[in-house]
């Protein structure tokens, strides 16, 4: 079941199309990536869903109803820009924005708690954010856009300014999160950064939808038949692939060593690995096999041009 | 809780928390106190008794010169002027009117010869009134040259009081015009600062949200309208707590210093003065007659009319402003158009007194931008009630209509970053349908 379906959205700044003609379906559960260059849309496409700006045409789907103010309550974002009250107290600040989205007093205060003893930051709760540092700061901003429990999170560019100790951490809760029921979707230009987290991917180039899809889907799509092998040859001289493999198309052998080989084999879209696999291990033995798939990077770039 | 309250709520604590705000609460009836007892002070020095000698070889002038509240008049004997300079000069007196004996008995040559001796430039008062008082003495002793008999020319000095009545004939204080100048241009300069002040607060703390990127978090979870509606209504909860405690301090302060310094109520003393300086008799009791003349409940209801119509309208923009901008370096060119429009309402006030009914305190008054003001210091001389209500109701579509189109500016401002706008470019966002 989808949480949030996004129907034909267009929307112009002037003579600027930011949007044009766009959809996505985010399953509920899932950890969906929205990838594509600066530009692409995908900022303008997450504050429609934040409802700070209005598309011009198209509908939105919220768990199964019409987009609405009731809906903000359930949505925790974090921009790409992040920032808080600098001369404020962590604590107070926290429970301010969650009450703004609509969490009564108390339960904010217990929630928080339960944050700040898990990230071991109470100490932190009359400290103004000018006093913090940037990576402090940051993990604030992420209690802020879990606190009130929203169905779905998004994260515009969601570790940018986390050195790689704190982008695991929030990585690790990220995906607690999700194990716990919650919808999440990240949008970033550096598409390797959420690859090996994302359930579902769509990307996003000059204001248009060019490809999404389960990950799975995508990369099995975007198979290039290539594969990397690396065999013992013995004794036997150089090795005709073409004589000994069938449906193959070429090699390019990349290193020669005394008695292994290393080459990349492409083959034919219908031969399988096994059989290929088979055949190579007649040849000597097999030291090396590894599938090439495109990375995400690859497949935009395959798209996008 | 509402948003709009949580909004209202975190604008004025953090606002009333601030050391400035703090310290400006506790400082400002300081000065105030201060100003009045350096102004009451000045005044008293200046209130200094003169004392102005006689010096009279024709005798014709043995009764002219009586002691009045501002000069002391002494005659002295005619037993050589160099005496008398020394004599002056020993008391201190300020000069010398020094009238020289003449062979003939021509009153017109006596008129002429009459010199006034001093060290110091006399002032124009003093030397006015003293120049009064020879020519109604000289003026006398002529119709009696004339065959007027002494008797008939005492007769025909008739003392007028002019009374100022109103066509309906009730009769007005003669203070009473520069007692409503006072409170309505007191209360106008108070409207005036509270726009500048808070509306500025307004615009810097737009601009904090915005500098600080917080903005795009909150407006994902209020409605930007709201937001910038609570930062209004905060910022004048807080201005409105400012103003309160300076009432409150001023008073206690003023108390506390008349009683322990045992000296005149600045404030009567400053009244008095206004009145004198205005070239009327300077008369207490008059003031304080015509300070019960004047209808409080109507002059407050429409003082908090004004004060917070005027806000509203000002505060609006000021918030667009602070959504348009980047930094407080960009807001320059835009403040400009904000801030004349009240400097020259202001101007207006304080130039009313010569004619509060005329064309241009009409019109000032009903233009929105200037009306606040303006209006506040016409209310106390009687405007008739279709201006003011004409009035209030300009302005009351006016805020609508600048809050609105402030918040439309605002919509766009605030996520806009690294662009300097132009008029242009606010125009096109006003315009822009959604």
């Amino acid at each position: 079941m989808n949480l949030l379906e996004a129907k034909n959205i267009t929307k112009k700044y002037y003579k600027h199309t930011a949007l044009n003609n766009v959809s996505f379906n985010i399953q509920k559960g899932s950890i969906y990536g929205l990838l594509g260059p600066n530009g692409a849309g995908k900022t303008t496409f997450i504050r429609i869903i934040n409802q700070i700006i209005a598309q011009d045409s198209g509908t939105i789907i919220f768990n199964g109803e019409k987009l609405q103010s009731k809906h903000i309550s359930e949505i925790g974002y974090m921009p790409e820009e992040r920032g808080l009250y600098r001369n404020m107290k962590v604590g107070e600040q926290v429970l301010y924005l969650a009450q703004l989205k609509g969490m009564p007093y108390n339960i904010a205060k217990q929630k928080l708690k339960y944050w700040f003893d898990k990230f071991e930051i109470s100490s932190w709760w009359d400290k103004k954010i000018e006093e913090l540092s940037k990576g402090m700061a940051q993990k604030v901003q992420f209690i802020v856009t879990v606190l009130h429990e929203p169905k779905l999170l998004i994260f515009d560019e969601p570790f940018s300014g986390f050195d790689p100790v704190n982008a695991q951490i929030i990585k690790n809760e990220i995906i607690e999160l999700k194990n716990n029921g919650a919808t999440i979707l990240f949008s970033t230009h550096r598409m390797e950064s959420v690859e090996e987290m994302c359930d579902h991917i769509g990307m996003m180039n000059k204001s248009e939808k060019i490809l999404d899809g389960e990950i799975g889907d995508v990369k099995r799509q975007h198979r290039t038949n290539n594969y990397n092998v690396t065999i013992n040859k013995g004794d036997v001289g150089n090795i005709l692939f073409e004589n000994n493999i069938s449906k193959i198309i070429e090699t390019k052998p990349n290193v020669y060593f005394k008695d292994q080989i290393d080459v990349t084999i492409k083959m034919h879209p219908n031969g399988t690995s096994q059989q290929l696999i088979k055949e190579l291990m007649s040849i000597g033995e097999l030291h090396h096999f590894q599938e090439n798939i495109p990375s995400i990077n690859d497949i935009f770039i395959q798209h996008a041009v | 809780m509402n948003t709009i309250a949580l909004i209202i709520k975190r604008e004025y604590l953090t606002k009333v928390r601030r050391r400035a705000f703090i310290v400006m609460t506790f400082l400002g009836p300081l000065l105030f106190v201060a100003v009045l007892g350096i102004i009451a002070f000045l005044a008293n020095v200046n209130k200094e008794e003169k004392t102005v000698a006689i010096y009279d070889e024709t005798s014709l002038f043995i009764n002219t010169f009586t002691n009045t509240e501002d000069i002391k008049y002494v005659y002295l004997p005619t037993d050589g002027l160099t005496k008398a300079i020394k004599t002056a000069e020993k008391n201190n007196y300020t000069g010398i009117v020094y009238v020289p004996f003449k062979n003939s008995d021509k009153l017109v040559e006596i008129g002429n010869s009459i010199e006034f001796l001093s060290n110091s430039t006399p002032s124009i008062t003093s030397v006015s009134t003293i120049t009064s008082k020879i020519k109604e003495r000289i003026k006398n002793l002529k119709l009696i040259e004339f065959g007027t008999s002494e008797d008939l020319v005492d007769k025909a000095n008739v003392p007028v009081n002019i009374r100022y009545v109103n066509y309906s004939g009730e009769v007005k204080n003669s203070k009473l015009n520069v007692v409503q100048f006072a409170i309505g241009a007191f209360l106008g300069v108070l409207i005036y600062m509270f726009i500048l002040v808070y509306g500025v607060q307004v615009m810097r703390s737009v601009m904090e949200e915005k500098t600080n990127r917080i903005i795009e978090v909150i407006i994902s979870s209020v409605k930007p309208f709201k937001l910038m509606l609570g930062k209004i209504i905060g910022t004048a909860l807080v201005g409105l707590t400012q103003y309160l405690l300076w009432f409150i301090l001023s008073s206690v302060l003023l108390t506390v210093t008349k009683r322990t310094m045992n000296i005149n109520s600045p404030n009567d003393e400053l009244l008095s003065n206004i009145s004198s300086s205005q070239g009327v008799d300077s008369n207490l009791h008059q003031v304080i007659l015509s300070l019960f003349e004047l209808n409080y409940v109507e002059i407050f209801s429409l003082f908090l009319f004004f004060f917070l119509g005027g806000y509203l309208l000002y505060s609006a923009l000021f918030a667009a402003v602070g959504a348009a901008v980047d930094s407080e370096t960009d807001t320059q060119q835009f403040m400009l158009p904000i801030t004349l429009p009240l400097i020259i309402g202001i101007y207006t006030a304080l130039m009313i007194l010569d004619n509060p009914h005329g064309p241009v305190a009409f019109w000032m008054s009903m233009i929105p931008f200037t009306s606040p003001v303006v209006m506040m210091a016409r209310v106390p001389f009687d405007v008739p009630t279709w201006q003011i209500l004409l009035s209030m109701i300009i302005l009351v579509i006016s805020f609508i209509l600048t809050t609105f189109m402030a918040a439309k500016i605002y919509r766009v401002g605030v996520l806009m970053y690294g662009k300097k706008v132009t008029y242009k470019e606010l125009w096109k966002w006003v315009s822009r349908k959604e």
